[in-house]
């Protein structure tokens, strides 16, 4: 938890300011810079609880802060932000505050996010109908697509962080799916081609689909 | 300290040609073994015990007496929990110093069995009670105990893994304990892989009590702990580990721990593009360099000194006469077969005894050239001609993660019975996994 914040009251502004010296004390870099856009976009997704408000300003405590800064925590250790919400949904602040990283012993609260992970997975599947990939095995598909990425990238000849010069374009559509192509032709790369290559993706991946058996 | 450097299969590549060969990358202590072996790191341990219905009897009572053997090795500085789980899983003794050794053997004493197999709840318990006191100046880790498959709570093998990965890498790692038949062998492999752990199993209960005291032979002489390589390769040059070692978030490899006496190994295939081999014969290349990041026997961060591999261009004429490094062809050859056996386990769980038979056969060509893969092969024919899924597939996969991860003692003799018996338990070469040797 972050006892010396107890006190903390702020408006939106001074949320993200807080937010952000605390993330650089923690190390906490996954997900993008906070920023006042991001804090909206939390705040419609339910992962910050209620916020008052004074007059037309938004004004938030230690709960929203609190809260705004274990998101991050959580996005670190490889949750998307809809499991995020929720799983704040189902759990009070004592209970989240328990999966606060502890400085002192990162592992014990470490474990503690694990098991919550799951014991809330099976809470919430009882709850949400409808079928839904846990988040560890949105985090394990995720780890080893990364993985498959750099073993793609060196088996191209192409070092993960040393004297790489060779001339390839990442396209990131989403963290799990990355696609590479060869930066010389995508000088020439035209509208139709762009076009032609996605239909091809889609055709790939509804095949792979089907073969997986899982499709409605 | 530790030295690390390269072996390559050849001390030469060709001239104006593309190029791919094989590197011994090898990592020892450059300490005085015999001094520090006596301060081994205190010992932060939870031993997790599968208590369902189908440990009743002999596999139970072994169980117990693996776990009191680990009491009587273990001293007042060293920490020990015991979690047991089957229905349920419950903490039997919360983490404490091994003071009062009866206690503890009284509560393992009074374990029963009951129940089903709630294999992550047991392994969660016991980590949490691990990472309640895990420190950088003491070995934190999770020895569980099963002999069948996760069948309640959490059973996703993936996640289960990944939660194994994520607590290795804040210090806490998992070794598992397979026993008998039925356990889910790719399960407990998994988890020992991904938590950085040993993975052991026994064909019968009394076939446990040799990996435990393998694994805590290990423990008490590990030097070197969170090994990670890094690899630079130079331009048009790029690189594959075949030992299967995974990578962290910063695109390290991930490598055993150091133990004294013992070297940690990588075989590198490099492929180089014949643009940076188009240079006058005997020009000196730089291909790549490498150093490791790891935790010394103190607990302090430290990195070693970084190694460069350069080698020489040479003619065809030149290049037929170099030598192949005999030991860089050992290991590629331990590799290759480890390769073949998990291309074989894949083939016996599906029933592709064909498959099976023929990759036997290419197995047995690569004993010709090794005498351990030679005797191990003899041991797995004996299951395959009987088609004996469940022996094979285990035999197979453990056999694998050995000849591909394994420590290797230092000036290592060719392998026979008897350039084993006087090693560490550590270092040798069993023609067996699940077996002990007598």
């Amino acid at each position: 938890m972050l006892e010396r914040y107890l006190d903390w009251q702020g408006n939106l502004e001074q949320l993200v300011a807080t937010a952000k010296e605390i993330c650089v004390d923690f190390d906490l870099r996954d997900g993008g810079e906070i920023s006042i856009r991001m804090v909206r976009d939390y705040i419609q997704r339910g992962i910050l609880g209620e916020v008052d408000k004074a007059g037309r300003e938004l004004e938030f405590t230690y709960e929203n802060l609190f809260r705004l800064v274990l998101a991050r925590v959580l996005l670190q250790d490889g949750w998307s932000l809809r499991k995020i919400a929720e799983h704040f949904d189902f759990s009070n602040l004592q209970e989240l505050e328990e999966l606060f990283p502890n400085n002192e012993n990162r592992a014990l609260s470490a474990i503690k996010r694990l098991r919550s992970s799951v014991k809330n997975s099976k809470k919430i599947n009882s709850l949400i109908s409808g079928q839904e990939i846990s988040i560890s095995k949105k985090l394990a598909r995720r780890t080893s697509i990364q993985q498959e990425m750099k073993q793609a990238l060196r088996k191209l000849g192409l070092p993960e962080d040393g004297p790489a010069t060779e001339e390839v374009t990442l396209l990131a559509i989403a963290p799990w799916f990355q696609v590479l192509m060869d930066k010389h032709r995508f000088k020439s790369l035209t509208p139709k081609d762009a076009e032609d290559l996605g239909q091809a993706v889609t055709a790939s991946l509804t095949q792979l689909i089907i073969k997986r058996g899982e499709q409605k | 300290m530790i030295d690390i450097k390269f072996t390559p299969e050849k001390n030469g590549i060709l001239v104006d040609e593309g190029n791919t060969f094989d590197v011994l990358f090898r990592a020892s202590s450059t300490e005085n073994d015999s001094t520090k072996k006596t301060q081994r790191l205190p010992l932060n341990l939870s031993i997790v015990i599968d208590r369902s219905s189908s440990m009743q009897g002999q596999p139970l009572d072994e169980a117990k007496k693996c776990a009191s053997m680990l009491v009587d090795r273990m001293g007042e500085k060293d920490r020990l929990s015991i979690v047991m789980y089957g229905a349920d899983a419950e903490v039997l003794v919360p983490s404490q110093p091994v003071t009062d050794k009866r206690k503890f053997k009284s509560q393992i004493d009074a374990i029963y069995a009951s129940g089903m197999t709630a294999l992550y709840d047991g392994w969660s318990l016991g980590a949490e009670e691990v990472a309640k006191n895990s420190h950088s100046n003491s070995i934190s880790r999770v020895l569980l105990l099963s002999d069948g498959q996760a069948n309640r709570g959490l059973v996703d093998e993936d996640v289960i893994s990944a939660h194994c990965q994520k607590m290795a890498e804040i210090g806490v790692s998992t070794s598992t304990y397979g026993l008998s038949e039925y356990f889910n062998e790719n399960l407990m492999v998994g988890m020992a892989s991904a938590g950085q752990g040993q993975a052991h199993y026994g064909q019968t209960a009394e076939d446990l009590l040799d990996p435990f005291q393998e694994e805590f032979d290990l423990l008490e002489a590990i030097l070197s702990r969170r090994m990670r390589l890094r690899i630079l390769p130079e331009k048009g040059v790029s690189f594959e580990i075949l030992n299967g070692y995974s990578q962290d978030g910063e695109g390290r490899f991930i490598l055993p721990d150091l133990a004294f006496g013992a070297d940690v190994w990588a075989l590198i295939q490099i492929k180089i593009n014949s643009k940076i081999c188009s240079q006058q014969p005997e020009t000196k290349l730089k291909i790549l360099s490498a150093y490791i990041d790891y935790l010394d026997h103190d607990g302090v961060d430290q990195r070693s000194e970084t190694a460069k591999l350069i080698i020489d261009l040479c003619t065809r004429e030149q290049f037929a006469c170099l030598e192949l490094d005999e030991t860089v062809k050992s290991r590629a050859t331990e590799v290759r077969a480890a390769t073949l056996q998990e291309v074989a386990q894949v083939a016996a769980r599906s029933e592709n005894w064909a498959k099976v038979d023929q990759t036997m056969l290419a197995l047995a060509e690569l004993g010709e050239e090794n005498e351990w893969i030679k005797a191990s092969v003899q041991r797995l024919k004996a299951y395959s001609t009987r088609r004996q899924r469940e022996s094979f597939s285990k035999e197979t996969l453990y056999k694998s993660r050995k000849m591909k991860q394994r420590s290797v003692a230092k000036n290592e003799e060719i392998f026979s019975s008897r350039s084993e018996s006087g090693r560490p338990s550590y270092l040798r070469r069993k023609m067996e996994q699940g077996k002990r040797e007598l």
